[in-house]
């Protein structure tokens, strides 16, 4: 049940919002006052009932008054469960002229139904007459120049005066063809005295030139601003703290500009329409460089005029010399005196061959207003000085004296003026080709191979020589103390291994061929051969105790034996020696 | 032993140097001749100059500057086949020859025919090996052959280090110059270029006056020869043109 009621009740609430019909459209217009002086603005405003649609009411009468839009509000009002909703429409006017006007009424249309509103009337007083203090905001402009040429610039200064607060401000210019606006400084602000009142300047100035000649008023200039008006209710300034502002739209007085023509007498050919006072610079850096390096030419053109018709000025046409150009910059500058620009050009001039490059002057041409008269400016000539360096094949020669002057002398390619063979060969030995019979018959397969048969044959040779009887012998001999040494140190070597080797080494080392040997043996042996008698005696003894050794079972070890025998032979062999 | 083989060896090469040497010939001397030639071409009797320059030839006299010389005159006499031929012959012995490059380029300016005179063999020409002659590729090899199979004689006595590191680089010499030698060996032996010594020949399609003429060639032109057969030799031209011409049109360089 609870659920049917609270649909019901949502429904009853969407019903009631639903807007009402158009036949309930009204539309009402207030002002808020019903004299004013050209000095005032008047607030406007008109309310359509019954309606939260964006119907906008049209007014009529508006043609005396400069109308400035103030916004829309919407209203809606539950009184005693009835429901009314409406739009307000809020305008200012301004009067443009006295006297007294009519203003609606105000028509809306809404559902092919169109309704009006009734008639307010508005009595306009000149604001001076009036005693309505126009003084307390006026705006004014002013011409430094009212007489110039086409393209010269002539400073416009505009002040607004006031002694009220203001906001939101905003400047027009009437639409005039051929008129051109730059403000050329910042807006400043400052206090200035008229007719014994304190004001508040709001100060702009602008550089007017003008492309066509001509008479020009210039008017209206117009500054549009809310003028901010502080709350008279003691309740608002409590609670809300706020202004109420009015839209306002002060109107200079008109200016006068006349704008005469270029003069077409002695107008030079290469004018480009610049128009003020310029001066040009050309530097070169560095002015000596090796052929094939660069340097760079700068050439600026500064002044105050239109600086965006400074020409661009044509790379330097040297033969020899290659001119690559940069992008020229333009840099604009305003100030108090009005606008000007600064043009930069850059060349990197590269010259092909060492000399002396002679670098003509640039020529710029302007119409000077103050002159009244077309100025040419040249820069000066200058010397590039190229060096060789990079081009091996110049030459330079400086001249002798100290004195800074060059002189090259430039090579030319050698030009070929006629065509012939060279000369004979006539030396006796061009007959013969050396070691050119070493590729022919029998030498050939000699030089091939004669090498490598060389090389068998000795091959062979020395192999049968290593394996000749005396070669053979000659080795056992060398090798018969080692032979005897690596016999003694194998492990387990008896009395008789070591005899054997010992009589192994006699027969190899002296070329012998004992059987067995015997004490007598060696020593007939060794004296034959020159050992020492006491390196005999020890023989004689190493041998004796090994027999010993052999027959009788010594006690002596074998290991000691055998370090003895190595030691004796190395006596031998000291003694041999 | 030690001693003997090394002799042997340098004896060897001397022995061969010595029967390189100029023989002696019958009448003028070589040398007689060649000044005789000489002199007839600065007095401007350039057919005498040629006739000399030949009979030198004839007698087994081969060198590059003879050879140029034949060129300087032929080419004064405006034979300009003959004159290029010398010179490309020349080129076999002094390759490296800035006056023989000059006049060989003059002369091939004046050729009718925008064929390639190059056409030597692709890796010899790759390697450099075009700018050295024959006779020095060999004296290079048999040096190092020499030096190669000495190290080999010297490490049967001896094994000391410096034994086994001169071999190996030795062995490194002898590998290249053997490939030298055998590229630059094969290139001389299969050098099949020809030069065009008459003013203009007709190239046939078959060894025979009656065959279509393929295309002609001109004076100085140089072609690669193929086979020969009943006085017609097959040419080819670098750009795979081919056909029959009479051999006494043109003259092989080698």
């Amino acid at each position: 049940m609870k659920k049917y009621l609270c649909l019901f009740v949502v429904m009853g609430c969407l019903c009631t919002a639903i807007p009402g019909s158009a036949a309930d459209v009204g539309v009402t217009i207030n002002l808020d006052r019903r004299e004013a002086t050209t000095a005032d603005t008047v607030r406007l405003e008109v309310s359509v009932s019954d309606t939260r649609s964006g119907v906008r009411p049209h007014l009529a009468g508006m043609d005396a008054f400069t109308v400035t839009e103030g916004g829309r509000s919407t209203r809606v009002e539950i009184v005693n469960g009835a429901m009314s909703e409406g739009i307000t429409y809020t305008y200012f006017l301004q009067p443009k002229k006295t006297g007294h006007f009519t203003i609606g009424p105000a028509t809306v249309t809404a559902n092919g139904r169109t309704v009006e509103s009734k008639t307010v009337s508005l009595d306009v007083a000149d604001a001076a007459a009036s005693g309505t203090p126009e003084d307390l905001i006026f705006f004014e402009a002013e011409i430094a120049d009212a007489d110039v040429y086409v393209d010269e610039q002539t400073i416009l200064t505009l002040k607004l005066y006031r002694r009220v607060t203001v906001g939101e401000l905003s400047l027009s210019f009437p639409d005039m063809e051929y008129l051109n606006y730059a403000q050329i400084r910042q807006s400043r602000e400052y206090m200035a005295t008229r007719g014994g009142k304190e004001y508040r300047v709001l100060d702009v100035a602008y550089a007017l030139t003008s492309s066509r000649a001509g008479t020009y008023e210039i008017t209206p200039i117009s500054m549009k601003m809310i003028v901010l008006q502080q709350s008279r209710s003691p309740f608002d300034e409590f609670f809300f703290s706020t202004r109420s502002g009015r839209p306002y739209v002060a109107t200079a007085n008109a200016v006068k500009l006349t704008v005469h023509a270029l003069p077409d007498k002695e107008k030079p050919a290469g004018f480009t329409g610049l128009v003020g006072q310029f001066v040009m610079e050309a530097q070169l850096e560095p002015k000596t460089v090796s052929a094939g390096e660069s340097a760079t030419l700068t050439l600026v053109i500064e002044g105050r005029g239109n600086a965006n018709r400074i020409p661009d000025m044509a790379a330097p046409e040297i033969d020899g010399v290659r001119a690559y150009a940069d992008q020229p910059v333009l840099e604009t500058m305003r100030d108090e005196k009005g606008a000007g620009g600064r043009k930069t050009m850059k060349w990197a001039l590269v010259p092909e061959t060492a000399g002396r490059y002679e670098l003509p002057g640039c020529e710029l041409i302007f119409f000077d207003p103050n002159r009244e008269e077309y100025v040419t400016v040249m820069t000066p000539h200058m010397v590039l000085l190229a060096l060789p360096g990079a081009d091996k094949g110049t030459r330079t020669q400086a001249a002798s004296g100290g004195n800074a002057s060059v002189e090259t002398l430039r090579k030319k390619a050698v030009r070929q003026i006629g065509e012939d063979i060279l000369p004979l060969h006539t030396a006796a030995s061009g007959l013969v080709v050396p070691l050119r019979s070493l590729t022919r018959g029998w030498r050939l397969w000699t030089a091939v191979f004669g090498p490598a048969i060389a090389y068998l044959l000795c091959l062979v040779g020395v192999t049968l020589r290593r394996k000749s009887p005396e070669r053979l012998s000659k080795v056992r001999t060398r090798n018969a103390p080692k032979v005897l040494a690596r016999k003694t140190r194998a492990p387990e070597t008896g009395p008789v291994s070591l005899i054997d080797a010992f009589t192994e080494y006699l027969n190899d080392r002296f070329g012998i061929s004992l059987g067995t040997v015997t004490v007598n043996d060696v020593e007939l042996v060794l004296t034959r051969q020159g050992v020492r008698a006491e390196t005999v005696a020890e023989v004689r003894s190493i041998v004796h105790r090994l027999e010993e050794a052999v027959y009788a079972g010594g006690e002596k070890t074998q290991d000691t034996l055998a370090r003895t025998l190595r030691d004796v032979v190395a006596r031998i062999e000291k003694d041999i020696r | 032993m030690k001693r003997v083989i090394p002799i042997l060896m340098a004896g060897l090469v001397i022995l061969m140097m010595v029967h390189g040497s100029t023989p002696a010939k019958n009448g003028e001397t070589a040398e007689e001749l060649f000044f005789a030639a000489n002199n007839d071409y600065k007095e401007v009797r350039y057919d005498d100059a040629v006739a000399g320059y030949r009979t030198l030839i004839d007698r087994g006299y081969e060198s590059g500057h003879l050879y140029y010389n034949l060129g300087n005159a032929a080419l004064k006499l405006a034979n300009l086949g003959e004159a290029i031929l010398a010179y490309e012959r020349a080129r076999l012995f002094i390759p490296r020859d800035d006056d023989l490059a000059f006049n060989l380029a003059y002369a091939r300016d004046r050729t009718r025919d925008a064929v390639s005179n190059e056409g030597g063999f692709a890796p010899v020409e790759m390697l450099g090996l075009g700018s050295v002659t024959l006779f020095e590729v060999f004296v290079v090899f048999t040096v190092v052959n020499i030096l190669l199979f000495g190290i080999l004689c010297i490490r049967l006595f001896t094994r000391r280090e410096w034994t086994y590191y001169a071999l190996i680089i030795a062995a490194i010499l002898m590998i290249t110059t053997t490939s030298a030698a055998a590229l630059t060996w094969y290139a001389n032996i299969y050098d099949d270029r020809a030069v065009v010594l008459t003013e203009e020949i007709a190239v046939r399609a078959g060894p025979d006056a009656d065959d279509t003429v393929l295309f002609r060639l001109h004076e100085g032109t140089i072609v690669h020869t193929e086979q020969q057969e009943s006085g017609w030799v097959l040419i080819h031209l670098s750009d795979e043109k081919r056909g029959w011409t009479e051999a006494a049109d043109v003259a092989r360089i080698r």
